[in-house]
């Protein structure tokens, strides 16, 4: 590994940092970029949690912000040009830092304020260095290269398939939601397109299974078209075609009907996220229990008889009544699910219906609506499970939660700054690694790490920042401005919605005019 | 390659037939010989059936389907093989419901393998068996690093002893727990030579549905007496064409082993 010219990581998660720091190490590549020399590889990042990346600051060479399929060549280009001029390391950096969305952490400087230990400013250390980093987008989506002949393993892997991507982004704007908006804005690939690859993937690969992948892809404006003459065509050499998540409307299960082979059926999952109306405002999950009764009453006379609920605990403003009313609309789903199995006159096996209730905890994260709010502390939601335990409970019902210790790791470093990086490297060092394996992710550890340092996780989980608050992603900008972040966090405090802008008016995110561009929807449709 | 037209002399089929004329459809079955070398040993029989069935849905052959929830493609199988043994008689048969010219249609196949995998031959079988009906014998080369417990004479010695009894009864691991085994039924013929530091097998095993002995059963013996596989090879499947023994293609298999042990 340590023979290559760059190294690409993509930060997909939190708890990898740990073997990032690992694989360094395991390659003989000094885990330090100011340790690193001329025949060191230059250590790249790209992914999600580039918007905030400070906690790695020590050990990244450059970080990429947004859609790579235009910069990557662009670096290429770039490095392959001063590697054959011979051009030194330090030369190397200052002109990827010169291409747009490429952020090269060593030449800014940060600066804490002795008062509140929050920080006084980012900037850089030298003229000719960008205030402020703004993430890529692909010019023109629909003509973005898509590998069409990806390598085939013999052995059965985790997503076995073909993840065909239709679109990027979605606008529905929840507010917890950090692919939401950070990929804005929405770009349909046109359903000729996505044929086009569907087909060249298949000759090339011989997949059984293809996922039309995206943020929310019940959300294409072509897709009820696009499920149906996938099938047609490919269902004679038993392709199969799949989504990898379902909106909780009766339109969501049709389409998943169409796409499940008839007969025995696998379970059906939702994500209403809150157990209320007035938190789903809060958060904007545009999910009213009438959608979800309906989705479950036709998933139930579809065959469906088993169904899985995505709850998130510890979202702002989250009361015991929320909290209550999760156990409720299960039994509220299991109860109009029996109904529709005894309409259906089903008997035996076939009648039995299961609801499970999964809750996960609420992680703030970079360039959201929800930046400035804190993480509940790890105690309440210790608390708010055993509520939970209590509430969501009954023959059919199965509850199922996470330790809150990996959650609250994740919402320090989601939102953590570049000291973190002494406590990443020292947790490496005392064994950490797999830290998102619950087998392997040792609280203890991390926990005298911090202490060791001389710093309090809580500060960047637990703490609600004020809007001057400088963050330690300030100069990193996914294209949506500030103040509509401010004013969705604000109107999550009324419990008033925002629409969708993909049925045409634009809400003034901002990414549109930030990166010269627009939505980009296949035909026009009225979103349910 | 050589593409035989032996179909008329495969098995003396009755119930067993797999010309399924039992719907509509007119289908026409290909047999396909396939080759396992290189790292392609690492290729486990499941893995393989998958790699298979993604090279012919690669070229969308026009392979029937079965019914029910889960349509997948009417492929079958010979007997598996251990993991890490090479074949050169990995067996399949392919139920068309077209019949694209056969040579044109091999070529393809055969160009469309992943590594590891290789077409050797290939065929309409108008009438005959289905390849688990028809398939009860395996021949397999196993080259045995002799250990510092058994000379080579001793282990010749105890092949002969196996050859020699009634019934061999020995232990053997399976999925259910320890059972045990009679060797000696399993073992139709067998060879023995000595090349350097190597005992070289030839092992003629039952196989297929009625009786099955699989080689790494076959020498647990040599293996408790101190040898190791160095190199496990399959060289062929057969099954009876009248008084002989014949390849799924029916081609008679008129010596074997086929190839000569070069030893001593
Ligand atoms: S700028 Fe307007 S149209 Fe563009 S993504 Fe934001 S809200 Fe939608």
């Amino acid at each position: 590994m340590a023979a290559f010219d760059v190294i690409g990581f993509t930060l997909q998660y939190e708890l990898s940092y740990s073997n990032i720091l690992y694989m360094l190490d395991l390659a003989g590549i000094p885990l330090q970029a100011a340790q690193r020399s001329e025949k060191d590889p230059l250590i790249i990042a790209g992914g999600p949690c580039t918007y905030n990346p400070e906690p790695l600051a020590d050990f990244l060479d450059a970080v990429v912000l947004g859609e790579g399929e235009e910069v990557i060549v662009e670096i290429a280009e770039l490095l392959r040009k001063l590697k054959q001029a011979g051009a030194p390391r330090r030369e190397k950096l200052a002109a990827l830092a010169g291409l747009p969305g490429v952020y090269v952490p060593s030449f800014y400087q940060v600066e804490y304020a002795a008062a509140d230990q929050t920080l006084s400013f980012v900037r850089p250390v030298k003229p000719g260095i960008p205030e402020r980093i703004t993430k890529r987008i692909v010019q023109n989506y629909e003509a973005a290269p898509f590998p069409v002949c990806p390598p085939v393993p013999f052995i059965d892997i985790v997503q076995d398939r073909i993840a065909l991507e239709i679109q990027r982004g979605c606008t529905r704007g929840c507010r917890f939601c950090q692919a939401g908006m950070v990929y804005r804005p929405v770009r349909e690939r046109s359903p000729e397109k996505i044929k086009q690859l569907m087909d060249a993937n298949i000759c090339s690969t011989g997949y059984a299974e293809i996922t039309l992948s995206s943020l929310s892809s019940a959300d294409h404006s072509c897709i009820a078209e696009l499920a149906a003459d996938s099938i047609a065509q490919y269902g004679a050499s038993g392709v199969t075609i799949s989504l990898p998540s379902l909106r909780a409307d009766a339109f969501s299960v049709a389409l998943a009907e169409k796409m499940e082979s008839s007969g025995r059926k696998s379970s059906l999952t939702f994500a209403p996220e809150a157990g209320t109306q007035r938190l789903r405002d809060v958060i904007n999950k545009g999910v009213r229990e009438e959608d979800l009764i309906d989705a479950v009453e036709s998933a139930t006379a579809a065959g469906w008889r088993s169904f899985k609920l995505y709850f998130m605990i510890g979202l702002p403003t989250e009361t015991e009544e929320d909290l209550e009313a999760i156990g409720a609309l299960a039994r509220i789903v299991l109860s109009k699910a029996r109904a529709a199995v005894s309409a259906a006159g089903a008997k035996g096996k076939n009648s039995v219906v299961t609801v499970t209730v999964s809750a996960s905890t609420f992680v703030p994260k970079a360039n959201t609506p929800f930046q400035w709010r804190p993480q509940d502390p790890i105690a309440t939601i210790r608390q708010k499970q055993d509520l939970l335990r209590r509430v969501v409970r009954g023959r059919g019902i199965d509850f199922q939660w996470h330790d809150p210790e990996t959650s609250f790791l994740e919402a320090v470093f989601a939102r953590g700054d570049r000291r973190l990086g002494a406590v990443l490297e020292k947790a490496w060092r005392s064994g950490c690694k797999f830290d998102g394996w619950n087998e392997y992710f040792d609280f203890d550890l991390w926990q005298r790490a911090f202490a060791e340092c001389g710093i309090d996780p809580t500060f960047y989980a637990n703490r609600q920042r004020d809007y001057q608050e400088v963050l330690p992603w300030n100069h990193l900008s996914a294209g949506v401005d500030r103040s509509y972040l401010i004013s969705e966090d604000q109107k999550a405090g009324q419990a008033a919605l925002t629409e969708d802008c993909r049925t045409g008016e634009c809400l003034g995110c901002g990414v549109c005019q930030t990166l010269d561009t627009q939505p980009s929807i296949s035909k026009a449709v009225d979103t349910p | 390659m050589t593409t035989l037209n032996t179909a008329n002399a495969v098995g003396a089929g009755d119930a067993a037939t797999v010309t399924a004329t039992a719907t509509a459809n007119t289908f026409h079955i290909l047999r396909l010989r396939l080759q396992k070398k290189e790292h392609g040993r690492f290729i486990s029989h499941l893995d393989l059936m998958r790699a298979f069935e993604r090279t012919v849905r690669r070229l969308q052959l026009p392979v029937a389907l079965t019914e029910g929830f889960h349509p997948h493609y009417r492929i079958s199988f010979g007997p598996a093989l251990p993991l890490g043994a090479s074949s050169s008689a990995e067996y399949c048969d392919l139920i068309l419901t077209a019949r694209p010219e056969q040579s044109a249609l091999l070529e393809k196949i055969g160009r469309h393998l992943p590594p590891g995998l290789s077409l050797i031959d290939g065929s309409y079988i108008d009438n005959g068996q289905s390849l688990s009906d028809f398939i009860m014998r395996a021949s397999y080369r196993v080259r045995l690093a002799i250990g510092d417990f058994a000379t080579a004479e001793e282990l010749i010695a105890l092949g002969k002893r196996i050859l020699e009894s009634e019934q061999f009864p020995i232990e053997t691991e399976t999925r259910k727990g320890l059972r045990t085994i009679d060797l000696r039924s399993g073992i139709d013929q067998a060879q023995w030579a000595v090349s350097g530091e190597e005992l070289i097998c030839d092992l003629f095993l039952a196989a297929g549905s009625a009786n099955n002995l699989k080689p790494q059963d076959a020498l647990i013996p040599f293996i408790r007496k101190g040898a190791a596989p160095n190199e496990l090879h399959r060289a062929g499947l057969y099954g009876k064409s009248g008084q002989n023994w014949a390849d799924p293609f029916g081609n008679v298999l008129l010596k074997w082993p086929e190839v000569k042990i070069e030893g001593e």
